[in-house]
């Protein structure tokens, strides 16, 4: 199913949390909500949800406006980013509610319903929890219980607020990658909202990066990377380096766009060596150059000629690469 | 190989041994003085006193006043805390502040000014009997005055129960379909009912042992709106002290039962 938004802002007293805001997502997709906290993702996502009203603009479903409906009538599935599980039932009646919930003449029998609850618990891989309760279940597991619970009701779109953001670095990574897969089987209408441009980038088919209440741009990860509409897009979707030219011009560059040297070659420039940090398969090293304040950093291939031997407070000649043309910023 | 992590508070021997002090010292020797006195009676005079009708329909009206109010209470402050957990307006705090006042001022000051309310006279009162109902000198002023005093107890058990339940899960549950009504019953109350029950059990023991209050508003007819307490007045006045002991045995025994009750009650719903 399609979302459209359609001019959309929303005022907290005197905040401005969304400004006419436009966005079409398309059946079947992947979408990341990408930006800093404060920047209005989450309000538009609950606008989505129906969980907030907008002061104005409209929310289109597959055509039909449901600006005016009940989230209990927009059938969406929402996931939170603290899991807002019920604590005081399993985890079989946690997912099992929505089904229960339903008016008598939709409701399932009891026994249709255990085999759509195991179906799903299943498909989450964690079956053999159906009779724990959440507080005894490790974070990862209780957000993909949450998830079960959401897609339980047979939700038209999938919406997630931070879903990995309350969990550690390594399950957080597992949990994006088992996701995207999920989102391949099922292919549901998904809009998540995350403030990390690297879960965005392994997760989404297309990103919407937003700032102030604003959308700064709309694109397929690839193209938002590669060709940033604005400053704040480039410095949000990755590391980045300034280089001042003088008369107030600069570029932008990030790390890996640099090609460093021990010997000094045409247009490169001396900088002295601050900083050597090995992070695996490269190695990042902090510049200092004469007549700039702000550092430099280069990240190379861990194996780089310029890296044998080498010290802190020795010289490094670097000369930026950048990929995107930014003279003019 | 693993190290014991020492109490914050050092010592169990010490901290137990200061707990059967203050609890000997407090309550159990009192209490078990009382049970001593009560042998100064034979088995089958303890009978006779404590099935005396006056003594049972006292008791029926006590026990029975007092499980009202806590129910009550248990409705009415429920919602208290609700508004005053979920809600922000003028005069909050306030309010808030207010729910202790009960706790504060002197019962029996309550009950002269319930009663000078709902007396037949009185402003309420008079409107009241109107409509044909008559509230003080009956159990329901009875009730009413135990509802006003145990009013503190069900807000401030539920409070934080209710604080503590986070926004989105009520949001979760909607997003699921879930009707206002189904939330309430099927998400918040469960949630809530263990601190409900230690409300209404401390509510209804409290009512149970109330006099101050009471006995301005009860109008104190022996077999239709005398309470247990004023009882065991009547017969200290009388220089009974047997009788009235025994009285004191009987309230407590039933209440001990009903407080056992309760507390296994919610142990049964809290094990998961």
């Amino acid at each position: 199913m399609s979302i459209e938004v359609r001019n959309v802002s929303k005022h907290f007293n005197a905040f401005r949390a969304l400004n006419n805001i436009n966005l079409d997502i398309n059946s079947g997709e992947l979408v990341a909500l990408l930006g800093p906290s404060g920047c209005g993702k989450t309000t538009l996502l609950r606008i989505i949800a129906g969980l907030e009203t907008p002061d104005a603009g409209n929310i289109v479903f597959h055509g039909e406006d449901v600006s005016g409906h009940d989230v209990r009538d927009r059938n969406v599935g929402f996931v939170f980013q603290h899991y807002a599980l019920f604590r005081h039932m399993t985890v079989f009646d946690n997912v099992a509610f929505g089904l229960r919930m339903k008016p008598k003449k939709e409701r399932p029998s009891e026994k249709v319903i255990a085999e759509k609850v195991h179906e799903l618990l299943n498909m989450v891989q964690l079956d053999w929890l159906a009779d724990r309760y959440p507080e005894q279940l490790s974070g990862g597991q209780r957000q993909r219980i949450a998830l079960a619970r959401a897609l339980a009701v047979q939700p038209k779109i999938l919406l997630l607020d931070e879903p990995f953001g309350a969990l550690d670095a390594k399950v957080r990574k597992e949990l994006r990658r088992w996701l995207a897969r999920l989102h391949e089987e099922i292919h549901l209408t998904s809009v998540f909202v995350t403030h990390d441009q690297e879960e965005a980038m392994e997760v989404a088919d297309r990103i919407v990066v937003m700032n102030k209440g604003v959308i700064e741009q709309i694109g397929a990860p690839g193209e938002v990377y590669e060709q940033p509409a604005s400053d704040f897009v480039y410095h949000f979707l990755g590391d980045s380096n300034r280089l001042h030219l003088g008369d107030d011009q600069h570029i932008l560059f990030r790390p890996h766009e640099v090609s460093l040297s021990r010997s000094e070659l045409d247009d490169h420039r001396l900088a002295e060596v601050r900083d050597i940090r090995p992070l695996g398969a490269i190695t990042r090293i902090t510049l200092k150059i004469k007549d700039q304040d702000e550092l430099i950093e280069a990240e190379v291939v861990k194996d780089h000629d310029s890296l044998s031997g080498l010290v802190r407070g020795e010289s490094l000649f670097f000369k930026p690469r950048p990929s995107v043309v930014n003279g003019q910023r | 190989m693993s190290r014991r992590i020492s109490p914050v508070i050092p010592g169990f021997g010490l901290t137990l041994g200061y707990t059967l002090v203050y609890l000997s010292l407090l309550v159990l020797i009192p209490l078990g003085a009382l049970f001593l006195k009560t042998t100064d009676l034979t088995w089958a005079q303890f009978i006779q006193v404590i099935s005396a009708p006056r003594v049972l329909a006292a008791l029926k009206l006590s026990f029975s006043t007092a499980f009202f109010a806590a129910l009550i209470n248990g409705v009415i402050g429920t919602l208290l805390a609700w508004v005053l957990v979920r809600y922000t307006f003028p005069g909050r705090k306030i309010i808030d502040a207010m729910i202790d006042l009960p706790f504060a001022l002197p019962t029996a000051v309550a009950g002269i000014a319930l009663t000078a309310l709902y007396a037949p006279k009185g402003l309420i009162g008079s409107l009241a009997a109107d409509i044909g109902l008559k509230i003080a000198y009956t159990p329901l002023g009875i009730t009413l005055a135990l509802t006003f005093v145990t009013l503190p107890f069900v807000v401030r058990t539920v409070q934080p129960v209710l604080a503590d339940i986070p926004r989105e899960v009520e949001e979760a549950a909607a997003c699921l379909g879930a009707k206002p009504l189904q939330v309430a019953r099927h998400v918040l109350l469960p949630a809530l009912l263990p601190a409900w029950l230690t409300g209404f059990a401390l509510a209804f023991a409290r009512g149970v042992g109330e006099y101050g209050s009471v006995i301005f508003i009860a109008g104190n007819m022996p077999m239709k709106t005398e309470i247990l307490p004023l009882l065991i007045m009547v017969k200290l006045d009388q220089y009974d002290y047997t009788g009235a002991t025994a009285i004191g045995v009987l309230m407590l025994v039933v209440s001990f039962i009903l407080l056992l009750a309760i507390n296994l009650l919610q142990r049964r719903i809290e094990t998961p």
